[in-house]
Order: structure tokens, then C-alpha cells, then sequence
């Protein structure tokens, strides 16, 4: 885990946002809404895991 | 050490950074670059963490006090720690209501883990009396 999270998580998002600007101007509003909860889900998973191994780290360290 | 924090400081301006780009079409991306940042400004200062705790642990051990009186402090410091990177999380949402309710979990929950202490004072008070 390094910076390259933070990286992942911007280009996610500029790259989701990007998309939802395209799909809706051709007029699928519908699949732009799916790109954007796609984009959001596969982020939250990123994040979660990482959220996980900290809140492990800090039970093992502070003994609970 | 300085290093690390050269690195977390130079990992925070980038990810405010990315974080104001990314906000403005997509205000949960931001929330979440701010969520990984924590992550991972914290897991670096981890070890940190764990050299200071086996200092106590250390000093302790000399001092000839119970170690089941410092077991519930450590915890209970994780416990906030926790609990604040929880709420912290939840108010950069906007969700301040849910945040009060994860601190009001973590104190009772403090509390719960701080009665032992209380009851060992309060005992030794008894032998004393």
C-alpha cells in the first residue's frame, strides 16, 4: 500500500466523472447512473480493504 | 522518522489536491480520497505506535506494576483512536448523526473496558478501610 491508492482512487473518480458527462450528453442517463455506482463500489472496495488492515493493526497493537 | 513524516505531509497535499479536483463533479470520490489518505497516514505511523507501547510495557514491567492495570489504558487509547478515525470519516460525509452515534458507542464501549480499573480501586480502598 502506498501513494499509489490515493492515485487509483483520483483517477477512478476523474475517469468515472469523465464517463458520466459523455453518457449523459448522449442521452443515457440510466447507464451513466450504473458507471457512477460501478465506480463507486469498486473505490469502496479499495478503501474497505484498506480500513480493514489498519483496524487490524491497531487491534494487535493496542491488544484487543 | 522525519522521513515518514516528510511522506505523509507531502502525501496530504497531494491527495487535498486531488481530493478538491476530484469533488467537484464527484463530492464521494473526494470523501473517499480523504478516507484512503487517513489510512494511510496512520498505517505509516503504525509502527511508531508499537515501538512507544513496548516502552510502557517495558517501564512497567520495571516498575513492578500490575500488568492487568495497563492492559485496559492501551486498550482503551486504541479504542479512541478508532472511534475518532470512525467519526472523522463520518463527518467528512456530512453525516453528523451517525458520527455522534459511533462516539457514544465508543464510550460506553471505553467505559465498559475502564470498570475492572474501578472495581481493583475500589476494592483496595475496602482492604484499606
Amino acid at each position: 500500500m502506498d501513494v499509489d491508492l490515493i492515485f487509483k482512487i483520483a483517477a477512478i473518480g476523474i475517469l468515472v466523472s469523465i464517463l458520466n458527462i459523455v453518457l449523459n450528453k448522449s442521452g443515457r442517463e440510466e447507464q451513466a447512473m450504473m458507471t457512477t455506482l460501478a465506480g463507486l463500489v469498486v473505490v469502496l472496495m479499495l478503501v474497505v480493504r484498506e480500513i480493514a488492515n489498519l483496524f487490524d493493526t491497531v487491534k494487535a497493537l493496542f491488544g484487543f | 522518522m522525519e522521513t515518514e513524516l516528510i511522506r505523509i505531509a507531502g502525501i496530504g497535499i497531494v491527495g487535498a489536491v486531488l481530493a478538491v479536483v476530484v469533488s467537484e463533479k464527484k463530492p464521494e470520490m473526494g470523501m473517499l480520497i480523504g478516507l484512503a489518505f487517513g489510512v494511510l497516514a496512520l498505517t505509516l505511523v503504525a509502527g511508531k505506535v508499537g515501538a512507544v507501547i513496548q516502552l510502557i510495557n517495558d517501564s512497567v514491567g520495571k516498575a513492578g506494576i500490575d500488568a492487568d492495570l495497563i492492559v485496559p489504558i492501551l486498550k482503551v487509547t486504541g479504542m479512541a483512536y478508532v472511534t475518532q478515525f470512525a467519526v472523522d470519516a463520518c463527518k467528512d460525509a456530512g453525516q453528523h448523526s451517525i458520527a455522534s452515534k459511533i462516539e457514544i458507542a465508543g464510550k460506553i464501549m471505553m467505559l465498559a473496558v475502564a470498570v475492572p480499573i474501578a472495581t481493583a480501586l475500589i476494592k483496595m480502598v475496602t482492604t484499606i478501610l
